[in-house]
């Protein structure tokens, strides 16, 4: 066991795979020498070689391109993309060929690549580098979509992305990239893809999140707790799949719920969770399924973001209304 | 870029790389008082020579110059450049608080009902938060 960030914890889950899986290889903008923007992938072209680790052009759609190439012939490529707003270059070739190339060729072949990139808003960042981009990708059938909340859940889902054989949209909350400390095994070991995990049991009313909101959310169900509310808090972990199972029997046990989530509330996955919680569990429900979302708006710069993020008291507002309803 | 807490410039906000030029803005009292620009060269002059032959803007000047059509001060300006580029940056970052109209006001030209909603709602939160004090 090791004391890990998410940052190591990556890092950690990508040294495996490149030591014990010679089809492996991680490269996009500034990955090789530098070890990324954020430090992800530090120490590994060193240890690795150029061939195996290395810098791309500044070229998202080309950085993709590639992947997809060299995952139809026999490659596991990890590519970086530098942030959530930069994925918008490459998305033509996730939407036109990466998500459709398993189905297109009947089959044959099988597009085992990782797309990575952080993710969300928080850290007093320009426009491009605080979107959370999840329910484009979700949307895009042929795709599977996973963002961790913890260093733990970061190597297991990491592993799990690298072996699987489908097309895997990677994304790292980079908020608590370093700010969330775990100890996490030194050993291999992988987290199911599509599982959510049910992170504290309660009674009142279902806090649905991933990512860098489970942080959030437990400060908020610390303000429940004084309040006398019994939250059950679900980290999703996997957008997509999605866990219908976890999901209803929570909603069904509580008969609330809340959706807490950074992107923009419409067309998202706080909508599709509501879709599940009448799908699932109608005849439970006691109050109307709540989002605690950001706004229909582009995320504001750095001196306006604070009207924009989730605060935990926010959360708690809508805890509060949903139990009082 | 923005690093905040930047660990190689104390007391620093900004920081904006510009061509050769990396700006880096002097915050005292919650205030820019100036700007310094730090020249920075990662690259190997060889590499400069060899990019010079077919970077597209300097194949225009070499091309304005040869039809006689080449009247700019290059040095001159650069510098008037420099200092307009220094100027923004202080009035930028020396701007009025951020309001929440500002996060919502220019999405559309006409602003949806469901963005109106959930403006409302949020003013309806800030209220509460402010009677729970």
């Amino acid at each position: 066991m090791s004391v890990m960030t998410i940052v190591k914890a990556i890092n950690d889950a990508l040294d495996i795979k490149l030591n014990e899986d010679s089809s492996v290889v991680v490269y996009g903008e500034d990955v090789g020498v530098e070890g990324g923007v954020f430090r992800v992938t530090e120490g590994l072209q060193k240890k690795y070689g150029v061939e195996r680790v290395f810098d791309s052009p500044l070229a998202e759609s080309g950085i993709v391109g590639t992947a997809l190439g060299m995952a139809l012939s026999g490659l596991r490529p990890v590519v970086e993309l530098q942030f959530d707003g930069f994925t918008y270059p490459a998305f033509n070739q996730i939407a036109s060929n990466v998500s459709r190339m398993q189905n297109r060729s009947r089959g044959k072949y099988t597009v085992p690549m990782v797309i990575r990139f952080p993710y969300g808003g928080g850290v007093n960042a320009l426009e491009h580098h605080s979107d959370s981009p999840e329910a484009l990708f979700a949307h895009l059938p042929g795709l599977k979509v996973v963002a961790p909340s913890s260093p733990h859940d970061a190597k297991g889902l990491m592993i799990s992305a690298i072996e699987s054989e489908d097309p895997i949209i990677f994304m790292e909350p980079k908020r608590i990239y370093r700010a969330v400390k775990q100890e996490v095994s030194d050993e291999k070991f992988s987290i199911l893809l599509g599982k959510a995990k049910v992170v504290q049991e309660g009674t009142d009313v279902t806090l649905i999140a991933f990512g860098a909101m489970i942080r959030e959310s437990h400060k908020a169900i610390e303000m429940a707790k004084d309040a006398g509310i019994s939250v059950e808090l679900i980290d999703l972990r996997s957008i997509y799949p999605i866990d219908r199972q976890t999901v209803g029997d929570s909603i069904r046990k509580t008969g609330r719920v809340i959706i807490v989530a950074e992107a923009h509330e419409s067309f998202s996955v706080g909508s599709e969770l509501i879709a599940i919680a009448n799908e699932e569990a109608f005849l439970y429900l006691e109050a109307p399924p709540r989002r605690v979302m950001g706004y229909d708006t582009v995320v504001p710069l750095a001196q306006g973001e604070k009207y924009y993020i989730i605060s935990p008291e926010r959360i708690f507002y809508e805890i509060e209304k949903t139990v009082n309803f | 870029m923005i690093f905040n807490q930047n660990k190689l410039y104390k007391n620093v906000i900004g920081v904006i790389f510009g061509g050769k030029f990396l700006h880096v803005a002097r915050l005292e009292n919650g205030r820019i008082t100036e700007i310094v620009n730090r020249e920075i060269n990662n690259r190997e002059s060889k590499e400069e020579e060899k990019w010079a032959l077919v970077d597209p803007l300097l194949r225009l000047e070499r091309y304005m110059k040869k039809m006689n059509i080449w009247n700019i001060d290059k040095d001159k300006l650069k510098e008037e450049y420099k200092q307009e580029i220094d100027a923004q940056f202080v009035s930028a970052e020396n701007e009025k608080a951020y309001k929440i109209g500002d996060v919502f006001d220019y999405m559309y030209t006409d602003m949806p009902e469901d963005l109106m909603r959930q403006k409302d709602a949020y003013e309806q939160y800030l209220s509460w938060k402010e009677n729970r004090k």
